[in-house]
């Protein structure tokens, strides 16, 4: 399924083009913004890497609301879940093959925005790329909960779902502080803050890849937020997938799972 | 049997109820979407808040005084939201135009305008005043509501003059928007196009910097597209940030260059993609 998932994207160059364009034109805009805000004198190399690190989980969370949910969506309108469904293909299969490929595309432009990033502020810091490398991997698979949440919404909300996907999408760029420190939100904001298990799993991945500068992590001890980041990695898809299922069943026995 | 009479030559009246009639069915249409207004609204703050935070944090208590370096203005929060709602409006243009365009020919309602005596030129003008209308609404709640979440005062500066470049600065706008939307009727890619036009507006417009920062050949090719003309003056007219060529008279007037040659030679465009569309596969193919 993954496979059919990368040869519809590959089909369409314009589409593989844009998902480039988009990770690259977008954060270099912000880290021109930082840039703005720098002394003149400084490079802003690490309230870049702020910015930059939260942006690659940011991503990740777009790709896993966006591209589940909206596939489904699409193959309700195209007539072919109903199809899908009659296959023996695993359910789970079919959510996970929509956001792989995408994933990968993803990581091509955060590559090509991290050279652009270097170039305009300088070698951004990276420590504990090993331990970055759990955290980014864990606070992925946890998005992919969210992702199946999305997914049964955008079954029953149908398109007015994108308008309340972007709300969302923009709530937790601002609560979970993706492009900046938690310091600068309000403490009113940041007791959501510390609500939200992606909070802490933006929190840990961009304090393990600064080094740990002073302050850092800023919402718990980073024992405590790798616990949080690895529960979540845990819970989230099996809850979420769960969710999923509850919905689809009800959608199925409705009979309203392929109309749109 | 006699001869036809022929179909007496339309009006400018007759355009302009076709027009109105555009106007009142895209209306009807997004009425049943409320959410999306507000959003248009929560968004260009959204976008300025994010560097906003990120500025602060990486400025610290000098951060108005960085930024007034490199900008002109120690304004930041109203010199970002301007950037911001000229950025929506510019997106708000793409993706209106494209995507309508794009969902009447998927839903195979757009054979059936072709098919009509109405000249599809008004009908493209009334659904370009409809989102222009929604966009200078969304625009001012948007902005006004920015300055009071960042406490900047929404008055100052020589609000004549900021207003004069974006009603000039929308003509050349939606000449570029029927581009783009001649482009997707070509390509039958919407969402990739505008995400593409998206990625590279965001760089050249100055949402959140003066483009006078981008190294000369980004400059240049920045200072081709409108919307970096009507982003810049409203913000030196409001925030004296300064004109691009020294004066707002000779930025207006570039803009107004662009009002001349842009919508006459985005028709000519979109006028001859018609006639290649029409003459293979057709105007219904998706």
């Amino acid at each position: 399924m993954i496979r059919v998932q990368t040869i519809l994207i590959s089909r369409y160059p314009a589409n593989l083009a844009a998902g480039l364009l988009v990770s690259f034109g977008g954060v270099l805009a912000l880290a021109l913004a930082t840039r703005m805000f720098t002394p003149t004198a400084s490079s802003g190399a690490a309230e870049a890497g702020v910015m930059f690190y939260g942006y690659l989980l940011y991503t990740c969370l777009s790709n896993s609301l966006w591209r589940i949910g909206y596939s489904l969506r699409q193959d309700q309108i195209q007539g072919t879940m109903e199809g899908l469904y009659l296959t023996p293909a695993p359910k789970f299969a079919s959510l996970i093959s929509r956001a792989v490929p995408l994933f990968v595309l993803t990581a091509t432009g955060a590559a090509l925005a991290l050279a652009a990033v270097n170039l305009i502020v300088g070698q951004l810091p990276a420590h504990n790329l090993g331990l970055a490398a759990v955290v980014f991997v864990c606070s992925v698979v946890g998005t992919l909960g969210l992702g199946f949440c999305f997914a049964a919404y955008c079954l029953v909300a149908g398109d007015t779902a994108s308008s309340t996907l972007n709300l969302i999408e923009f709530g937790l760029l601002v609560v979970c502080a993706m492009f900046f420190p938690f310091g600068v939100l309000p403490e009113v904001v940041r007791w959501f803050s510390r609500l939200i298990p992606l909070s802490y799993c933006v929190d840990a991945f961009r304090s393990t890849l600064l080094g740990f500068p002073p302050g850092f992590p800023e919402l718990a001890p980073i024992r405590i937020e790798l616990a949080i980041v690895i529960a979540y990695a845990l819970a989230a898809p099996v809850l979420g997938y769960a969710f999923f299922r509850v919905v689809e069943r009800r959608l199925r026995e409705n009979g309203r799972l392929g109309q749109y | 049997m006699g001869s036809h009479a022929p179909l007496p030559r339309p009006t400018v009246r007759a355009g302009l109820e076709i027009a109105a009639w555009a106007v009142y069915a895209r209306y009807r249409e997004l009425a049943g979407y409320p959410g999306w207004f507000l959003l248009d609204v929560f968004i260009p703050i959204i976008t300025a808040a994010v560097p906003i935070l990120l500025g602060r944090a990486a400025g610290g208590a000098n951060a108005a005084a960085n930024f007034s370096q490199r900008a002109g203005t120690s304004n930041y929060a109203a010199f970002l939201l301007i950037g911001a709602n000229t950025f929506l409006m510019t997106l708000r243009a793409f993706w209106d135009i494209g995507l309508w365009l794009r969902n009447e020919q998927q839903t195979g309602t757009l054979e059936s305008l072709y098919t009509t005596p109405a000249d599809r030129r008004w009908i493209l003008v009334g659904l370009a005043g409809f989102n222009l209308a929604r966009g200078l609404v969304n625009f001012a709640l948007s902005f006004v509501l920015g300055c009071l979440v960042f406490s900047v005062n929404p008055g100052q500066g020589n609000y004549v003059i900021a207003m004069a470049f974006l009603s000039v600065g929308v003509i050349p706008l939606y000449a570029l928007s029927l581009f783009y939307g001649a482009l997707v009727l070509r390509l039958k890619e919407t969402n990739a196009l505008i995400q593409i036009a998206q990625s590279l507006l965001t760089l050249a417009m100055g949402i959140y910097y003066p483009v006078t920062v981008l190294p000369p050949l980004a400059r240049a090719l920045a200072l081709l597209v409108p919307p970096t003309w009507m982003t810049n003056g409203m913000r030196a007219a409001l925030l004296d940030t300064g004109y691009l060529l020294g004066a707002w008279s000779r930025d207006l007037a570039v803009l107004a260059a662009m009002c001349l040659i842009g919508p006459p030679l985005a028709f000519s465009i979109f006028r001859r993609t018609e006639r290649s569309l029409q003459r293979g596969a057709g105007m219904g193919e998706f």
